[in-house]
């Protein structure tokens, strides 16, 4: 088994680090609507 | 089920067989069969990842959890994304630097070739018996609700996943969860609409979410610590952590899937991409629930939706004293209707008093409404001492069955026999790819052809499908059995994960004390659960700390492994 491709370069918003806090971002916005969404509505 | 939902049905399952078999048709070798010859893109991954993980009884239990319980299961998840983050940065790069089929190879390169077995068999025990819950749970749902043969269903079921995942391994399963996936999609939001159409021509999608929210079924987030609930943010972000990145880290099932990745980035990106998309996914099927709970404050439900046993009860000599609760149930709901508008209207007039007001009477006439349902459930134990008397899994297809269009029925029937399949097809895929590469070709023949191992392979494949077939059979006349297979995997699961994290991150501790700190911990996690009361997600928990903790104790005491050390 070679010849595999373990390229490691990001495609969107240029380093991993940024793309790891979006995912993570996305995570406290989610947390946030969430909690807004259950006090509206109860 | 009328003859329209019978084609669409049908017609699903033999495009999804043929299709399968048809685009891998090519699988000539055990890499392209095992890890679709690595070259799988992220969104095909993504989706796969997903398919995986959504068996057919999320689509029938989850919505029904939201109508019961509301929609705070929702934070179970809240951990998914950072276990996503983890692994990206950790396992992703690893796992392809070494080049492994699968994840417990990793174990012997990090340590050595007992770790290795040791995690292989934890596995195979684990998920083997596994797929056969997950073949069996939405069959018996299926067969109660619809009057199918149990074993016919899981036979069927068990057969159509077989050919296609023998005849073309990974690529297959990749490939029939995309279409999978569109399927289970498209039924989802069809189901929505279509909730939304039954509600009464004055109650819009607000009116709609404020009755759920004033009757305590959208409370999604619950800041509160408290242990002995079950779900609140804190368990979700801790606890969901740690279950998530055992199951998506350990279990060769999710691990395959990204394997499968043409490269790190690939890999990456379907993990990061998972875990942007699968909260709100989970969040649209628990406000599901909770719109058909909204429709049934506008129609009256059954009193159970296990049609089966209220069948029995009506046979049985409590038959009266279950028609008269039926009556005072629909008296109940008709009460309630009215109470409803009166509470939408002092919404409308922004009247806080009013709203409270409101509240309190509905929350008593919903009482009444409860205690009406419990003597109706004690009825039904009375009739049949052996009833389920949970039938939170019946809510949402039972409501799909009585109300949504033919048409409709069959498709969303095939979105959940979708569910039931993608994520059998993935175990048994893993399963077969453990059996021959950890143990078969590493213990008892490594000098085989290419060719000699894809043989083995298919034929793993069916051989675990055929026990999967059989245990679900098995657990049709021993029902208690269910809930010892959701025990196993807590057995099991905190032992794996504690050797991969010891592995990945605490690279001075050897194989030899990794190996015994499991063994003591497992046998720790076996006494817990036979000589304590304590909940079995615990043993998850206990398990892995257990292993990392000792296996650091163990390494400066234990002489091989200073040896291999120095």
């Amino acid at each position: 088994m070679s010849g595999h491709n373990i390229d490691d370069k990001v495609p969107v918003l240029k380093t991993w680090k940024r793309l790891y806090t979006l995912v993570f971002l996305n995570l406290v916005m989610l947390i946030f609507l969430f909690y807004l969404f259950t006090k509206v509505f109860e | 089920m009328s003859i329209i939902d019978w084609i669409v049905l049908a017609s699903f399952l033999i495009f999804i067989v043929t299709y399968g078999t048809w685009k891998s048709r090519g699988s000539k070798d055990v890499k392209n069969y095992l890890l679709a010859n690595k070259s799988a893109p992220w969104y095909t991954m993504t989706l796969s990842i997903m398919a995986t993980q959504a068996s057919a009884i999320t689509f029938l239990s989850t919505p029904g959890q939201a109508f019961v319980d509301g929609m705070r299961f929702v934070q179970f998840y809240l951990g998914l994304p950072i276990a996503m983050i983890i692994l990206s940065i950790t396992a992703v790069p690893i796992f392809h630097r070494l080049n492994v089929y699968t994840a417990y190879e990793y174990l012997e390169q990090r340590f050595d070739l007992k770790n290795r077995i040791l995690g292989s068999v934890l596995f195979l025990t684990q998920r083997g018996l596994a797929a056969g819950f997950t073949i069996f749970a939405p069959a018996l749902i299926l067969s109660v609700l619809l009057g199918w043969d149990i074993n016919l269903t899981i036979f069927v079921i068990g057969i159509l996943v077989i050919i296609y995942t023998t005849v073309g391994g990974t690529v297959a399963v990749n490939k029939t969860h995309m279409q999978q996936m569109v399927v289970i999609t498209f039924g989802m939001v069809m189901a929505f609409v279509m909730i939304y159409r039954l509600l009464p021509d004055d109650i819009s999608v607000m009116d709609a979410a404020h009755i759920a929210g004033k009757m305590g079924r959208l409370n999604v987030i619950d800041f509160n610590f408290d242990l002995s609930t079950r779900y609140n943010i804190w368990s979700g972000l801790i606890g969901g952590t740690f279950l998530m990145l055992s199951y998506f880290g350990t279990d060769q099932s999710q691990v395959q899937r990204y394997l499968s990745g043409s490269s790190v980035t690939q890999s990456r990106m379907a993990l990061l991409v998972n875990g942007l998309v699968k909260i709100p996914m989970q969040f649209i099927i628990l406000f599901i629930g909770a719109m058909v709970f909204v429709f049934y404050q506008f129609v009256t439900p059954p009193i159970f939706f296990n049609s089966v046993e209220e069948t029995n009860v009506k046979t049985s000599a409590y038959a009266s004293q279950y028609k008269a609760l039926e009556i005072q149930y629909d008296e109940i709901h008709q009460e309630k209707q009215s109470q409803i508008r009166d509470l939408l209207q002092a919404i409308d007039q922004n009247d806080e008093n009013e709203i409270q007001q409101q509240k309190v009477k509905l929350n008593g006439i919903n009482d009444q409404a409860k205690e009406i349902r419990k003597d109706g459930i004690a009825l039904i134990e009375q009739a049949n001492p052996n009833a389920d008397t949970n039938d939170t899994n019946y809510i949402f297809l039972n409501f799909v069955i009585s109300f949504l269009p033919v048409g409709l029925i069959g498709l969303v029937l095939a979105a959940i026999l979708s569910a039931s399949m993608s994520s059998t097809s993935a175990e048994l895929n893993a399963l077969a790819s453990t059996s021959v590469i950890d143990i078969y070709k590493r213990i008892f023949k490594k000098d085989g052809s290419d060719r000699h191992y894809l043989l083995v392979s298919k034929m793993a494949t069916i051989f675990w499908g055929a026990y999967a077939i059989g245990f679900a059979m098995f657990a049709n006349k021993l029902g208690s059995l269910i809930e010892a297979v959701n025990i196993l995997g807590s057995l099991f699961y905190g032992t794996i994960l504690g050797i991969f994290l010891v592995a990945f991150y605490i690279k001075w501790v050897k194989g030899t004390s990794t190996f015994i700190a499991a063994i003591l911990a497992e046998i720790v996690v076996l006494l817990c659960f036979f000589f304590t009361d304590m909940p079995f997600l615990w043993f998850n928990f206990i398990g892995c700390v257990l292993v990392v903790a000792l296996a650091i104790f163990l390494n400066p005491i234990n002489k091989s492994d200073q040896e291999t050390q120095s």
